[in-house]
């Protein structure tokens, strides 16, 4: 996929949906496979994309599988968007879970990015944003309802 | 919430004596000095958030009339089984209509959730005539949700006729601007001549009628593309947008589709602003995509 066609292109959100798969032994590298793969094809893409006014990324945690565990999500992958082959002037970062009860907080979303120092200078550069708990606005002026999602059975 | 329910018993004055709860669900006499405005204000952010609108309704006669509006904003009724949470069926909306008639003010959004899976088994015939006869009391709709479960096995175009009148009526309301169309199969031509639609969702291609096949969209500035299955053309439905859909500024689709992305991107190189690609439902296909692309 290849978005340098699109010469007016300023704003590009990306979503994923992180869920847990555990295998027989209670390892979590699928998930760690998926995050990264997540981020190496993001990445791909962005080097395609013509320069951006604005990045987002938004990630749905989904905690309705059993021992799933909100601290082991790793977004330091997201250190591989700092390339000067990727431009953008600004870049949100959206992570929730929908769940009331263990809602995103702002620490543990810093906490995820394991003090990459590139995207720790972002933030401070006001250019990185960290919005826990909420969803990335959509392309709807008007349908922003926000359902927990059913569980999907893996 | 816990905010606001402090800053309430605080102008107003709690009992020491007592459960600062008591003071804000059962004192009647209580002097209400939050402007209504900022109240409104501060509600209005909850909007998305039905659960919590549900909450301070509960909290307080005069909160429960200033989040009346955001409560019944956006309203899904249900032909049976629902995911959603606050789906209502029809008689529980009419009996809601009935004791408060000022609600067919506050809905924009109308969602219909097709429960795919009994539909075989009962019939949704009768169901989706009462929802018919409600659907015309919705004056101010700036959004129709048609929503599935799962592969709706019928077209619209096979479902009561008084449901499909109903439907183009509401179609043809000024206000409308944006239509969400689930797996079911819908004739194109439904959008012909509604130059208020710009904002257009599908999770299949609907279906082409020959005589229509000229007719352009310039109106439609939005478009998204979700949960395509393999055997669906997309592709077709995309050299067709690009022709027809001439002024895309917003583009949203899921890697569902993404046999057709190339067909998609050209569809709007020249005009597109805005993207929103979604990576994935299932972590699964997010692999096998991943895997193609990076090889």
């Amino acid at each position: 996929m290849k978005l340098s066609s699109l010469s007016h292109l300023r704003n590009l959100t990306i979503h994923t949906e992180i869920f847990f798969q555990y295998g027989e032994d209670d390892t979590d590298s699928d998930d760690e496979i998926f995050i990264s793969n997540f981020f190496r094809y993001t990445c791909k893409i962005l080097k395609t994309a013509p320069s951006l006014e604005q990045l987002t990324i938004e990630v749905f945690v989904d905690l309705s599988h059993f021992g799933s565990r909100l601290e082991s999500v790793d977004l330091s992958l997201l250190g591989l968007l700092i390339e000067p082959s990727i431009c953008f002037h600004h870049l949100d970062i959206y992570m929730y879970t929908g769940s009331p009860h263990i809602p995103v907080t702002h620490a543990q979303m810093r906490s995820s990015l394991k003090e990459q120092e590139g995207l720790l200078k972002l933030i401070e550069q006001g250019v990185l944003v960290l919005h826990p708990e909420e969803a990335a606005p959509t392309m709807s002026r008007v349908y922003t309802l926000r359902e927990s999602k059913p569980c999907i059975i893996m | 919430m816990e905010w606001m329910r402090k800053t309430f018993i605080r102008r107003t004055g709690s009992n020491p004596g007592k459960n600062p709860k008591d003071d804000v669900v059962d004192d009647q006499t209580v002097e209400f000095r939050v402007p209504y405005d900022i109240l409104d204000h501060i509600f209005s952010f909850l909007k998305p958030h039905r659960r919590d609108l549900v909450r301070c309704s509960k909290a307080h006669p005069i909160f429960s009339q200033i989040v009346e509006r955001y409560q019944f904003h956006h309203i899904i009724i249900k032909t049976g089984f629902s995911d959603f949470a606050f789906s209502l069926t029809p008689s529980d909306l009419l009996k809601h209509l009935t004791e408060t008639p000022r609600i067919v003010n506050f809905v924009t959004i109308l969602q219909i959730d097709f429960d795919s899976t009994s539909y075989r088994e009962i019939p949704i015939e009768h169901t989706l005539s009462e929802i018919a006869s409600l659907m015309p009391r919705f004056p101010l709709l700036e959004c129709i949700i048609l929503s599935t479960r799962a592969s709706f096995p019928d077209s619209l175009n096979d479902l009561p006729q008084s449901f499909r009148k109903a439907l183009e009526d509401c179609l043809r309301l000024p206000t409308l601007q944006e239509v969400h169309f689930g797996n079911i199969s819908f004739r194109l031509s439904m959008l012909d001549n509604h130059a208020n639609i710009n904002y257009l969702s599908l999770s299949r291609p609907p279906e082409f009628e020959p005589e229509y096949l000229e007719t352009s969209y310039p109106q439609i500035k939005s478009l998204a593309f979700e949960g395509f299955k393999y055997y669906h053309r997309g592709d077709c439905f995309a050299t067709w947008a690009k022709r027809h859909v001439t002024q895309l500024q917003s583009l949203k689709y899921d890697l569902s589709c993404h046999k057709m992305i190339s067909y998609v991107l050209d569809v709007c190189s020249d005009t597109l602003e805005n993207l929103y690609i979604c990576i994935t439902r299932n972590p699964r296909e997010f692999k096998l995509s991943s895997h193609n692309s990076l090889c």
